[in-house]
């Protein structure tokens, strides 16, 4: 009767059974490796985007926007973004332990490192190339759902009353006037003759703006200042118009 | 090469010696093959021939990942690890109960589990082995196998993260938490060791 050893062997020769190539296991750890770095690199941009939404949170508007500074903080948290930050973190440490030596390493040293990365990456990235507003514009411009998820922080523009709006631009700028579609939808005539914008930038359809004003009625408002949605600091300081 | 001299050959040389001719794998299986089919019994609880057949695809595929191996890690770390992953995996099919193989397996794995445990009790003793065995049976099966790695293998707690495949202060407080739930379910069964 065979022996187990001889039955493996026979089966090793029958089926011409050969060890696998070693630049095949090679290949499977780099590409692990190439996804890990993807992933810390996408969270280091999440990262970027939440650093540039908590610098563009109108702070200077707080008090104008009658709102506490518990209830700003909660109503500026960039909940998408901090949520596929830490989507992206559990993903890298997954990715991690499936390293060959990544097993020996604990969960919360893991962790720790892959913040770090994220946060050092996602700093560089938002200060040296911007990346936290391209991809917060991208997201307002391309993604719906996006938009839908963040209106409850850009609502707390939408106050008339108090000579706040927010919307998008659906007119030309002709005559210091131009039509503005709110966040509901209504459309506003927005009058800017001695009204504070930022410098070289001109107004244009689909452009998505902040207004400080004064409601005249149902229709019209007077505008004060022109805030663009993404700050245009890097173009100067804001003129009078 | 004579069979003397492949006898003592370390299991690296034997890997690089198999990887230029197949037949030098003969050694490695002759090396482990008792080994790992009471690891085999001890985690499934498999009959001989279920045994074998498992041993058999093990075998296969540590053949198959031969050049996987890397010498960073000890040979026998590798090959349990293997090992295990396919019992585990086989295990979670079908759920038999483990089994020991001999009675000095039971001394040494209660006297390993608490030292203080003083063993009068013949350990050849059918209905001992048997509640060790219900005993092992009931504990989760990350306990179970961090256990029998320890006390019945004598791993150390590296070997054991290499198997595994967890970190090492993992491995301690696994092996620290199972020996609690063993000592709880001796309990609840009223298994009572002199």
């Amino acid at each position: 009767m065979e022996s187990t050893k001889e039955k493996i062997i026979n089966k090793i020769k029958e089926t011409e059974l050969k060890p696998r190539e070693r630049w095949q296991f090679q290949l499977r750890e780099f590409l692990v490796w190439f996804g890990l770095s993807l992933i810390v690199a996408l969270a280091a941009l999440a990262f970027a985007t939440v650093i540039f939404n908590f610098a563009n949170a109108d702070w200077m508007m707080r008090r104008q926007l009658g709102l506490g500074m518990g209830r700003f903080i909660f109503m500026s948290m960039p909940y998408v973004w901090l949520l596929i930050l830490v989507g992206l973190i559990g993903v890298s440490y997954y990715a991690f332990r499936q390293t060959k030596n990544g097993y020996q390493y604990a969960l919360p040293l893991i962790a720790v490192i892959i913040i770090l990365l994220s946060i050092i990456f996602g700093w560089m990235s938002h200060r040296y190339l911007m990346s936290g507003r391209w991809i917060e514009s991208g997201a307002q411009k391309h993604m719906p759902m996006y938009q839908m998820m963040t209106r409850p922080r850009q609502a707390v523009w939408m106050n008339p009353e108090k000579g706040f709006l927010i919307g998008q631009v659906i007119s030309s700028f002709v005559d210091n006037e131009f039509k503005l579609s709110d966040i509901n939808r209504k459309v506003w005539l927005v009058s800017c003759d001695e009204c504070l914008m930022p410098s070289g930038v001109k107004l244009n359809e689909r452009d998505k703006v902040k207004i400080i004003g004064e409601k005249i009625d149902e229709n019209n408002f007077i505008a004060e200042e022109v805030i663009m949605f993404f700050r245009q600091k890097e173009m100067g300081e804001t003129r009078f118009r | 090469m004579q069979k003397n001299d492949c006898d003592k050959q370390s299991d690296e040389n034997l890997v690089n010696l198999t990887l230029k001719d197949q037949d030098y794998f003969n050694y490695i299986i002759e090396r482990y093959e008792n080994k790992l089919s009471r690891y085999i019994k001890r985690i499934a609880g498999l009959n001989q021939q279920d045994t074998e057949d498992l041993l058999q695809d093990i075998f296969i595929k540590v053949y198959q990942n031969l050049n996987a191996f890397d010498s960073s890690l000890k040979f026998s770390s590798w090959i349990y690890r293997i090992a295990h992953n396919e019992v585990i995996s086989h295990w979670r099919k079908n759920k038999a109960r483990p089994q020991f193989v001999g009675g000095e397996e039971i001394e040494g794995f209660l006297h390993n589990i608490d030292s203080g445990l003083n063993i009068h009790q013949d350990v050849e003793n059918k209905n001992l082995r048997d509640d060790i065995e219900k005993i092992l049976a009931e504990l989760d099966l990350k306990y179970r196998e961090v256990l029998i790695l320890k006390f019945i293998e004598e791993k150390s707690y590296k070997e054991i993260s290499d198997i595994i495949k967890k970190p090492s202060g993992t491995v301690a407080t696994l092996i620290s938490r199972a020996k609690k739930q063993f000592k709880r379910e001796a309990g609840k069964m009223a298994v009572k060791f002199n």
